[in-house]
């Protein structure tokens, strides 16, 4: 350190210990932002800024909660409206397929339940008939009533459903007539427990209504003539007989052709990206450079996506998060003094590129002139290092995309998608090469490098899916994407675009 | 237990009136700081805002190591060095300041310097371009090395040394002018 320097900071001591009282609104703002932080840490509890892992399984619960809410808002505009509160329920399937599409249904459902309002589903072509020669018919045996002839259940194709073993206590309603069997639910409110003390308890509007004040409404008639049998028994123990999840199957695939379907998938994909930049003049030197040093992009990523299908048509959406790493060859020359300055030591920092030397003014010779710290003129000699740099980057999307899906070979499916995608890029760490003054600088965040905050790529993709049951599928899907946006900002000298080829596999269930 | 270290305790345990003690134990002196490395007292009041927030947020990073005050004199520190790194574009400013400083000033390289009060320097301080005000402060007052001052601000140590001696010729002649200007107004 020089004298004149010593000085200076002899002088400029006193300044380090000046001490001035701040204004008191500058105390307030302070209060003001900690009682906002401190709101803002129970949000973060849900979603945190950054992208743990923890974080993710957050809002992929999120999104699937949201998927739940939207399969449910679709399935119950198909239902009537029920309220029923159920105080435990314990549920017993069993079920068989038999050939030629017919089915024994064999099952049982234990529960306490308290009706509190049962709204009549609509009248309406149901596929599901019970057969007029084999209606119902009880025995008591021991205090409970028995099937003595059990009914069958007809589907419209002539497929039978029936109840293939006897209920030991039973306390029913049963109609002749069409039922709604949109599912196992709607299929029991016809023939729904009541507990009936006299036929006063069935009302003038064809409600039947028990002394506790429970009731069902009966939705097809108001006639008590189609009561075939009501019979006693304590809420507590009655034992309901009801379609298994095989009859809900069956219904399911005789109109999923018409109906919406949802799809949730989980996907792991790895990717080669490559850099497409803007041929600009003044940085021709340096994206040259990284251009032709440019040694390799890859990255993996993780997707949970939702979609909604209807026909062949699907639209799907989803949260990914990828993980981009890349590597870049800078030729690094180093300048050794000569003459003023001390033999062999490194005194600054340049680029060569293609045999030409970047960050001095004297180019193409072995011998050059920077200038020096003391602003003298010196003549040096250099010599070259390669150096090889690694950035990484973390990056969020939200793509959303319309696909058309057809079967082309039994289990296999193939679609076609397209789409955009949002992105955000969250965590920047790496080397840049900084123009102003030549050098290769650490950056670890936006604010050392322009990158942008958000982007948008155009994704397009096709996809060979293998059903491997009626709800699970496993899939494969290669996939292009393309930046519309240069992922540096408007005011930085080059622009930079990503071209990336993907390859996904993973695994969709279908609702 | 020493009563700073008591005091970071209740902070940590979200005591807001430690909280509160803290602000004005420290206040002052980081608020001259934020002074010095800022551009206007509005500036400056924004740095003492964030960086007192950080050094809540960062409370429990504390060792105890070295003095609580050095520790937050190193955040504001670094808050103003981020600051600079925000303001890239004003930095063009420089060559401005540099062509106008240059063919108006004269005996920069003296290495005495006339005496001016405390608060007039650090106007002054705060009226130099940012390059030269961050090399500057962080040389002559937190007594960086320029191998040190280059690091952090990601330039080469000739540019650190050169920014200083500009910022220095730069600061000495504004000073120069405010007493010509005083000796003008006395007679």
């Amino acid at each position: 350190m020089s004298e004149l320097e010593k000085k200076d900071r002899n002088f400029f001591k006193q300044i380090g210990n000046y001490s001035e009282q701040p204004p008191a609104s500058v105390k307030a703002k302070i209060d003001a932002a900690l009682d906002k932080k401190k709101r803002r840490r129970i949000l973060w509890i849900l979603f945190s800024q950054t992208p743990s892992t923890l974080g993710w399984l957050k809002i992929a619960a999120v999104i699937i909660g949201i998927f739940f809410i939207a399969y449910n808002f679709f399935i119950n505009e198909r239902q009537p409206n029920l309220l029923i509160e159920k105080k435990n329920e314990t549920i017993n399937d069993k079920a068989s397929e038999k050939t030629n599409s017919a089915e024994n249904i064999s099952n049982s459902i234990e529960q306490k339940k308290v009706i509190k309002e049962l709204t009549p589903p609509q009248k309406h072509n149901s596929n599901l008939i019970i057969n007029s020669k084999n209606k119902p018919s009880f025995v008591e045996k021991k205090g409970s009533l028995k099937y003595d002839k059990q009914p069958v259940l007809t589907l419209k194709d002539n497929s039978k459903i029936s109840h293939s073993k006897s209920k030991k206590s039973i306390d029913r309603v049963y109609r002749n007539s069409n039922l709604n069997i949109k599912n196992a639910n709607q299929f029991l409110v016809p023939q729904e427990i009541v507990h009936l003390n006299n036929e006063d308890d069935i009302t003038e509007s064809g409600n039947i209504e028990n002394s506790n004040g429970l009731r069902c409404i009966d939705e097809l008639s108001s006639n008590q003539s189609e009561v075939l049998a009501i019979t006693k028994v304590s809420m507590d123990t009655v034992k309901i007989p009801a379609l298994n999840d095989s009859l809900s199957a069956m219904q399911k695939d005789d109109t999923s052709k018409h109906k919406l379907e949802f799809i949730l998938g989980i996907k792991f994909e790895i990717f080669k990206q490559q850099s497409i930049y803007s041929s600009n003049t003044s940085m021709q030197f340096d994206e040259n450079a990284l251009n032709a040093s440019e040694k390799s992009q890859s990255g993996k990523g993780y997707i949970i996506s939702t979609g909604i299908k209807y026909k062949n048509w699907i639209l799907t959406s989803g949260v990914k998060f990828s993980q981009l790493t890349e590597q870049y060859k800078y030729k690094t020359l180093t300048s050794q003094g000569v003459g003023s300055l001390p033999l062999n030591q490194p005194v600054g920092t340049a680029f060569v590129y293609n045999d030409t030397l970047y960050g001095s003014d004297n180019l193409n010779n072995p011998t050059l002139s920077i200038v020096n710290p003391i602003n003298s003129i010196v003549t040096l000699g250099y010599t070259t290092n390669d150096t090889i740099v690694t950035n990484s980057y973390r990056r969020y999307e939200i793509p959303l995309t319309l696909g058309y899906q057809f079967k082309i070979y039994k289990k296999f499916n193939f679609g076609i998608h397209s789409g955009i995608s949002f992105t955000w890029w969250n965590k920047i760490s790496g080397k840049s090469f900084n123009v102003d003054k030549k050098v290769i600088v650490d950056y670890n965040s936006r604010n050392d490098i322009p990158i942008r905050k958000s982007g948008l790529d155009y994704l397009l993709s096709v996809e060979l899916i293998y059903d491997l049951n009626k709800n699970w599928s496993a899939l494969i899907q290669p996939s292009l994407a393309y930046s519309l946006k240069s992922m540096y900002s408007n005011e930085y000298v080059t622009s930079r675009k990503l071209k990336r080829v993907a390859i996904s596999v993973g695994l969709n269930y279908k609702f | 237990m020493q009563p700073e270290e008591v005091l970071i305790r209740q902070c940590l345990e979200g005591d807001r009136a430690a909280l509160d003690t803290l602000y004005l134990q420290f206040s002052s002196k980081m608020f001259a700081i934020c002074l010095r490395y800022s551009f206007d007292r509005m500036e400056a009041e924004d740095l003492l805002q964030e960086g007192f927030i950080k050094v809540y947020d960062r409370l429990s990073k504390f060792n105890g190591k070295g003095s609580f005050e050095g520790w937050m004199r190193k955040i504001f520190v670094n808050l103003s060095i981020d600051y600079y790194h925000k303001k890239r574009k004003e930095r063009e400013r420089l060559k401005d300041f540099k062509v106008e400083f240059e063919s108006n000033v004269d005996n920069t390289e003296e290495s005495d310097w006339p005496d001016l009060g405390q608060e007039e320097l650090i106007q002054l301080i705060q009226q130099l371009p940012d390059g030269y005000r961050i090399v500057f402060n962080l040389f002559a007052i937190e007594l960086y090395s320029h191998k040190e001052i280059a690091v952090l601000l990601g330039v080469s140590e000739s540019t650190s040394k050169t920014q200083y001696f500009k910022a220095r010729r730069m600061l000495k002649a504004k000073i120069y002018a405010i007493i010509n200007l005083k000796h003008q107004e006395q007679q």
